[in-house]
């Protein structure tokens, strides 16, 4: 009996071991015929990770974009939608196993890190068939070369509460000033809802680099120069500092991430925000009585002859070289271009979050209609977040450790000196420059 | 007779050989399934983290280079004190408050069901929502805490829970606290119920009050479990990143940091991979520590 039992438990044990020997042999060879049948069958295969989108239409129309261009092209398809927040996880793990898909859809800085490290293939051939505005077509380059294929402006606007202000501010000094008559936080009502927060979303960072701007400051030269330690740079941090430490914004602004002056602005506890157009369609379903009395504006700016600049990003696709299927990946994105009532329609499928990025559609009847023409006339000028820098990885690395955002934070958080801070911001740029 | 006395001894060397073999071939799958999932991916870790390691690129051999940035940086510093001062926090209150709970639930009271049900709950909650739900909570604008307090008239202002960097690690601390007293009261709660009433009737006749019971009691008998308890949510919290990460994304300005949230930050805001490695690694002995600590706790149990 005993013996028995030891012969019993003998054969299991070596069958768990060879079985375990076996996944891993079958798992190849799985992996081998697929790419055997993908040759000898002539079906090719196509992985595209799409990001999802506020608003379903989108992810539903592109499904079934996909799906016709499988059928038409003998392609087989693995569309995946993931969501924003978790594409750089995902992409990561999935780049390290070798098992990186051959197209990817995110915005323009997140899909821009897989250029440094040689992930994506040059597009110049797929953004050569495309008749782009001039300022999407900046949104491709890196390096000077063509890497992003953009599919959509982003451009953010200036959200105010009608019945709170009683006039648009044009300029810096009279939001501010408008907004200390407003502000009411003993009622828990906030002027300004800004977010200070470095959570790794664009918000906060890119609010702070367009008032640098605005009030003449560069960050980074045309010529990749680190310039930020000027007296125009310094003037904008004390001005954004001004904001928060009169209490114009709710005290947790310094830890919002960028959903939560959407979340803010929806309950109805601050009368400004900057964002994209999700939060029109946010209360187009479920607040339409604050989207009445919401005007969209465009950013102020130093003076009345002075620049105003907005900058914002791009939805682009990615196209990996390192994929399996890299032809295919880029016959799908001309195949998706070459429709442009299709891409068009899209586009006006996702209200005014998106703007377009192409050639002829901006005087459609969507477009003219009020709610939907101040995020064309914002897209109109529309610049890099990195603006004036060269779009490369430096610039994209200065951007991603929201370097302006954490200078902005030791002045409100930790009472430092603004110039100390703004050293501190030049010798953090400078260490990436170096 | 004398055949079976010789051949007896030899036959049990010659099994216990065999027992030996036998033993260690039955455990041959699950260690090529470990080594598999978990050493493997371990030693490959702390082989990235002696590298200049990015997504998708071919690491080079940097030596020490990651850690010797470890240590001249401060916000690393900052992370490893506050996560001691979480995990020393979080867990000495767990205790009193879990060990003082499951005494109450102890004694036999009306409605001692429900209230057993109701203080299970915040264990049951998924961390993400209590994590959200309490940030709701905290906020400074329209959440629920300040609008007592104000209520109360205990302040005028609401208290800015998330972004006062005096607040924002207890913050997260009481959250922790509110989730993991559960699983420290029925673990005593448990132990406690299996405990001979005769002794506390002999101590009672003995003129023992109720605290003297306690003490030189109930405390001796629970002593395992409070132990075992005590290891185990240290391990958790200490390497906590949901809690902290949800709540306050481990800001502002690195207030309320940790080593797991400084970790993250470091891979997938600073892109840094081989650093963020480093700094996970560095904390690898004091975990084997409290591992090793409750393996021999185990044995001697």
């Amino acid at each position: 009996m005993s013996k028995m039992k030891k012969f019993l438990s003998c054969t299991l044990c070596v069958a768990m071991i060879m079985s375990l020997a076996a996944c891993g042999s079958s798992n190849k060879s799985a992996d081998t015929s697929k790419k055997e049948s993908s040759n000898a069958g002539g079906t090719k295969k196509l992985v595209f990770w799409d990001k999802s989108e506020y608003v379903a239409a989108y992810n539903k129309m592109m499904k079934e974009k996909i799906d016709q261009f499988a059928e038409e092209n003998n392609v087989e398809v693995d569309y995946v939608i993931v969501p924003s927040g978790d594409l750089k996880q995902k992409l990561a793990a999935a780049i390290e196993s070798g098992n990186q898909p051959d197209l990817i859809m995110g915005d323009n800085t997140t899909v821009a890190e897989y250029v440094a490290t040689n992930q994506l293939a040059e597009v110049t051939d797929v953004i050569d068939k495309i008749d782009y505005k001039e300022n999407a077509k900046a949104y491709s380059k890196f390096d000077d070369k063509d890497y992003l294929v953009p599919v959509s402006l982003t451009a953010p606007g200036m959200y105010i509460r009608n019945d709170k202000w009683s006039m648009t501010p044009t300029t810096w000094e009279e939001l501010k000033a408008e907004a200390e008559k407003i502000n009411d936080p003993e009622n828990g009502f906030y002027a300004l809802g800004l977010p200070l927060g470095a959570s790794g979303g664009g918000d906060a960072e890119t609010f702070v680099r367009t008032v640098i701007l605005d009030f003449g400051g560069r960050l980074v030269d045309e010529n990749g120069n680190v310039t930020a330690n000027s007296p125009e740079t310094l003037a904008a941090m004390e001005y954004i500092a001004s904001l928060y430490e009169d209490g114009l914004c709710p005290p947790d602004a310094i830890t919002w991430d960028d959903s939560a002056n959407n979340s803010a602005y929806l309950a109805g506890t601050v009368g400004m925000i900057c964002n994209s157009g999700s939060v029109v369609t946010s209360m187009q379903e479920e607040n339409p009585d604050l989207l009445a009395k919401t005007d969209i504006i465009q950013y102020p700016s130093l003076s009345a002859d002075s620049t105003s600049y907005t900058l914002g990003g791009a939805n682009v696709f990615g196209i990996f070289e390192t994929g399996a299927n890299t032809e295919v990946a880029k016959d799908f994105v001309s195949y998706y271009f070459s429709d442009s009532d299709f891409y068009n329609q899209m586009v006006e499928a996702m209200g005014s979050m998106w703007q377009p990025v192409i050639k002829g559609y901006d005087d459609t009847d969507f477009w003219k209609e009020e709610t939907h023409s101040g995020w064309l006339q914002n897209s109109m000028n529309l610049s890099l977040t990195t603006y004036p820098a060269p779009t490369e990885s430096k610039a994209a690395v200065a951007f991603s450790n929201q370097l302006c955002t954490k200078a902005m934070q030791e002045i409100v958080v930790n009472a430092t000196e603004p110039q100390t801070a703004l050293d501190n911001l030049e010798s953090a740029l400078k260490e990436i420059y170096k | 007779m004398s055949k079976i006395k010789k051949t007896v001894p030899i036959k049990k060397g010659v099994q216990t050989k065999r027992d030996h073999l036998f033993g260690f071939l039955l455990m041959i799958p699950i260690i090529v399934v470990i080594f598999g999932v978990m050493g493997y991916p371990f030693l490959r870790a702390v082989y990235l983290s002696f590298t200049d390691k990015v997504v998708g690129a071919k690491e080079t051999f940097a030596g020490l280079k990651n850690y010797e940035s470890l240590i001249s940086d401060p916000i690393y510093w900052k992370s490893l004190k506050n996560t001691f001062i979480y995990t020393a926090g979080c867990i000495g209150a767990k205790f009193l408050l879990g060990l003082l709970l499951a005494v109450i639930l102890n004694q036999s009271f009306k409605g001692k069901g429900f209230f057993r049900t109701v203080l299970l709950i915040p264990w049951a909650i998924p961390g993400m929502v209590a994590a959200t739900t309490w940030r709701w909570m905290y906020d400074s604008t329209y959440g629920i805490i300040n609008s007592l307090l104000i209520a109360a008239g205990i302040t005028k202002v609401g208290v800015s829970w998330l972004s006062d960097t005096h607040l924002t690690l207890l913050s997260t601390m009481i959250v922790n606290i509110w989730r993991g007293v559960p699983f420290f009261m029925f673990s005593i709660l448990g132990a406690l119920q299996t405990l001979d009433k005769q002794q506390y009737e002999a101590a009672y006749v003995d003129g023992a009050g109720s605290l003297r019971q306690f003490w030189y009691i109930t405390l001796p008998s629970i002593a395992g479990v409070l132990g075992i308890t005590t290891l185990l949510s240290t391990i958790w919290t200490f390497n906590d990143f949901e809690n902290v990460y949800l709540i306050t994304g481990g800001g502002p300005l690195y207030s309320s940091s940790t080593i797991a949230t400084y970790t993250y930050d470091m891979a997938f805001i600073q892109n840094n991979f081989a650093g963020a490695l480093s700094v996970a690694v560095s904390v690898v002995p004091i975990l084997l520590v409290l591992i090793l600590i409750y393996t021999k706790h185990n044995k001697e149990a």
